[in-house]
C-alpha cells in the first residue's frame, strides 16, 4: 500500500466559516510536491515578496492551494464566492484532486 | 488605458510614523469584520435611515479627496477616462467592481462583489436577514467620481443604494441624482500629518518589530483586488481603505449622539472600542494563523512575546501608525505607545469640536492583542471562530484605559491594559 501524500484533511485555523481547510503533505512527497501540483494543471500565481511560500489556482475551480515549502503545510483556500453550503464539498474535492496530483507518478 | 499599476504610483509612505497615503490620502487596511462592526455601530446609534445617510456621506467625503488627488496630474482628463480610472481603482482596493452609467445629471450604476454587502452575506447571510442595504460607501464613491468625472463640485450629487446583496438581491443597484447637500470636509494630508505628528519613537522589540513590518510592507505593496475587486491574503477578506471614512463617520456620529441622545455617548465609545478589539482578534489573528504568516515568520509557537510583537509589526504594516511596546508583564499589564495613529491624527487636526471622537481602534485592539498572546491556544491550533471572540470578550479579565493623546496636546498616545 502506497504511504499517504497528506495528513486528513482539517479545517484550517480562519476566521470565515468553511473557507480555510489545511492538509500538511508528508515528507516523502513534500521535494516533488512543487512539480506535481504544477503538472497536474495548476497555475502559479505567486505570490510575490514570500520566497518561501507557493501558492496555485486550481485549473477548474479557481479555489488556491496554498504551500509553506519550509514546513510542508497546506492550506486550500476555497474561492471567496463558495456558497457555505458547498463549502465543505467543495474542499473535499480540492483535497482529493490534490493527493491525486501528488500520487502521480509514485511507485 | 488605465492600470492598477498606474494608480498605485500614487502610494507613498510616512516611514517615521507608518502612515500610508494613496494620492495623498490616508490609507489603512481592514477586514470584513471590523468594517461591518463599525458600520453597524453607527446603525445601531442613529437607526438604519440615519446611519446609511451618514455611511454614505462619509464614503463620499473621504472618496471625493482621494480621486481629486488622483486626478489631480492631468492624466485622467476625460469623464470616461476618470470613471474607468475610480471603478479600476475601487476594485484594486478591494471594494467589488462597480459600472456607472451615468451623466453629468446622474443616472444609474451597478455592483457586485462589493465589500460591505458581499462581506455581510459571507458573516451573516446564513443565520440573518437584512432589511436595509449596506453598501454606503460603495454609494458615496459612486457621488464623488461621477462629480469630479464631470468637473462639478461636492454635493452636486447625491447617490442611493437600492437593491443590495445583503437584502437578498442577485446584484447591487444604485440611483445617482443632482443634489444640493452642504458637505463639510476634513482630510488628512501628508503634508499636514508631517507638521502635525511629534516626533517618532520606538520602545521594546524594536529590531524584531521592525523587520516583520518591512516584509509585511514588501508583500503587502504586490497585493490588490482581482478582476472582481477581492483581495485574497491571508486567507482574510481584507481592504485597502480611506482612514478619514472612518474618522468622519464616528465623528459626524458622536456630534448626533452628543447632541439628541447624550446619554448613549458611552456605550457610542464602548461600541468603537469593540470594534478595535474585533479587529484585532480577527484580522491580526488571521493572519497570524496564515500560512503567508508562516512563510514568512514562522507559525506562532503559542509564546505570548511572539503574538505581541507581530500584531505590533501588523498594526505598523497595514498603516494604523508607529505602535511600540513600552511595557509588558505577562496576563497582568500591557502598554503600548504610538506618535499617532489614524484616529488621533484626524481628531488633532480636526476644527476644535466639544464632540470629537474618541480612539477607538488603539484601545480595542490593545484588549485583543493582550487576549490573542494570553487566551488562544496556537500550539493546538485554536479556531478563532465568533464563539471564541465572544467568549474572549466576555469574560476578559482586562479593562483598558487611554492614558495619553496627541489630540489632548500629549507627545504620544497610550493606552494602558490591566487587571480589572
Amino acid at each position: 500500500m502506497n504511504e499517504a501524500a497528506a495528513t486528513p484533511l482539517a479545517i484550517d485555523v480562519g476566521c470565515r466559516n468553511h473557507m480555510l481547510w489545511r492538509c500538511d503533505v508528508t515528507p516523502s512527497f513534500s521535494a516533488c510536491a512543487v512539480e506535481r501540483i504544477l503538472e497536474a494543471g495548476a497555475k502559479d500565481v505567486g505570490p510575490p515578496g514570500i520566497p518561501a511560500l507557493r501558492m496555485f489556482e486550481h485549473p477548474d475551480a479557481g479555489h488556491r492551494i496554498v504551500f509553506v515549502e519550509r514546513t510542508a503545510r497546506v492550506q486550500l483556500r476555497l474561492d471567496a464566492l463558495t456558497p457555505h453550503a458547498k463549502r465543505e464539498a467543495a474542499a473535499r474535492a480540492l483535497y482529493d484532486w490534490l493527493v491525486d496530483a501528488l500520487m502521480r507518478g509514485a511507485s | 488605458m488605465t492600470t492598477v499599476a498606474n494608480l498605485f504610483e500614487s502610494r507613498s509612505m510616512m516611514e517615521s510614523h507608518q502612515m500610508d497615503f494613496l494620492a495623498e490620502t490616508q490609507v489603512v487596511y481592514h477586514c470584513h469584520h471590523f468594517n461591518l462592526f463599525f458600520d453597524q455601530t453607527i446603525d445601531d446609534a442613529l437607526g438604519p435611515e440615519r446611519g446609511t445617510q451618514l455611511r454614505t456621506e462619509a464614503g463620499h467625503k473621504s472618496a471625493f479627496h482621494l480621486l481629486r488627488g488622483l486626478f489631480r496630474d492631468g492624466r485622467y482628463r476625460t469623464p470616461s477616462e476618470r470613471l474607468d480610472a475610480a471603478q479600476t481603482l475601487l476594485r484594486a482596493m478591494g471594494h467589488g467592481r462597480i459600472d456607472s452609467m451615468t451623466n453629468r445629471s446622474g443616472g444609474n450604476a451597478t455592483g457586485d462583489y462589493l465589500h460591505y454587502g458581499f462581506g455581510w452575506q459571507e458573516k451573516y447571510g446564513s443565520v440573518a436577514n437584512r432589511s436595509h442595504c449596506a453598501d454606503g460607501f460603495a454609494a458615496g464613491f459612486l457621488s464623488a467620481a461621477n462629480e469630479l468625472a464631470y468637473d462639478l463640485d461636492i454635493g452636486s450629487l447625491a447617490t442611493s443604494e437600492s437593491k443590495c446583496i445583503a437584502t437578498g438581491a442577485p446584484q447591487c443597484a444604485f440611483d445617482v441624482v443632482p443634489s444640493r447637500q452642504r458637505l463639510q470636509t476634513s482630510n488628512v494630508h501628508p503634508s499636514t500629518a508631517e507638521a502635525t505628528l511629534p516626533p517618532s519613537f520606538d520602545g521594546e522589540f524594536a529590531d524584531r518589530i521592525g523587520a516583520i513590518t518591512n516584509g509585511l510592507r514588501g508583500f503587502l505593496s504586490g497585493v490588490q483586488g482581482d478582476e472582481r475587486g477581492v483581495i485574497d491574503a491571508f486567507g482574510v477578506l481584507v481592504t485597502l481603505h480611506l482612514a478619514d471614512y472612518y474618522n468622519h463617520l464616528a465623528n459626524d456620529t458622536l456630534r448626533i449622539v452628543a447632541t439628541e441622545k447624550p446619554h448613549a455617548q458611552e456605550a457610542f465609545r464602548a461600541l468603537l472600542t469593540e470594534a478595535g478589539q474585533v479587529c484585532s482578534f480577527h484580522t491580526f489573528g488571521g493572519v497570524l494563523a496564515s500560512p503567508e504568516w508562516d512563510a514568512m515568520v514562522g507559525a506562532p509557537s503559542g509564546e505570548a512575546s511572539e503574538i505581541l510583537v507581530g500584531s505590533l509589526a501588523l498594526a505598523r504594516a497595514f498603516g494604523f501608525g508607529r505602535w511600540s511596546l513600552e511595557d509588558w508583564i505577562p496576563e497582568k499589564r500591557l502598554v503600548i505607545t504610538s506618535p499617532g495613529t489614524y484616529e488621533s491624527l484626524f481628531s488633532r487636526l480636526a476644527p476644535m469640536s466639544p464632540h470629537r471622537a474618541p480612539a477607538g481602534i488603539f484601545p480595542g485592539a490593545a484588549l485583543g492583542i493582550m487576549a490573542l498572546a494570553h487566551r488562544v491556544d496556537w500550539a493546538n491550533k485554536q479556531p478563532l471562530d465568533q464563539e471564541l471572540y465572544r467568549n474572549l470578550a466576555m469574560n476578559s479579565p482586562w479593562t483598558v484605559e487611554e492614558t495619553h493623546s496627541i489630540v489632548a496636546g500629549d507627545d504620544r498616545d497610550r493606552v494602558v491594559v490591566s487587571l480589572r
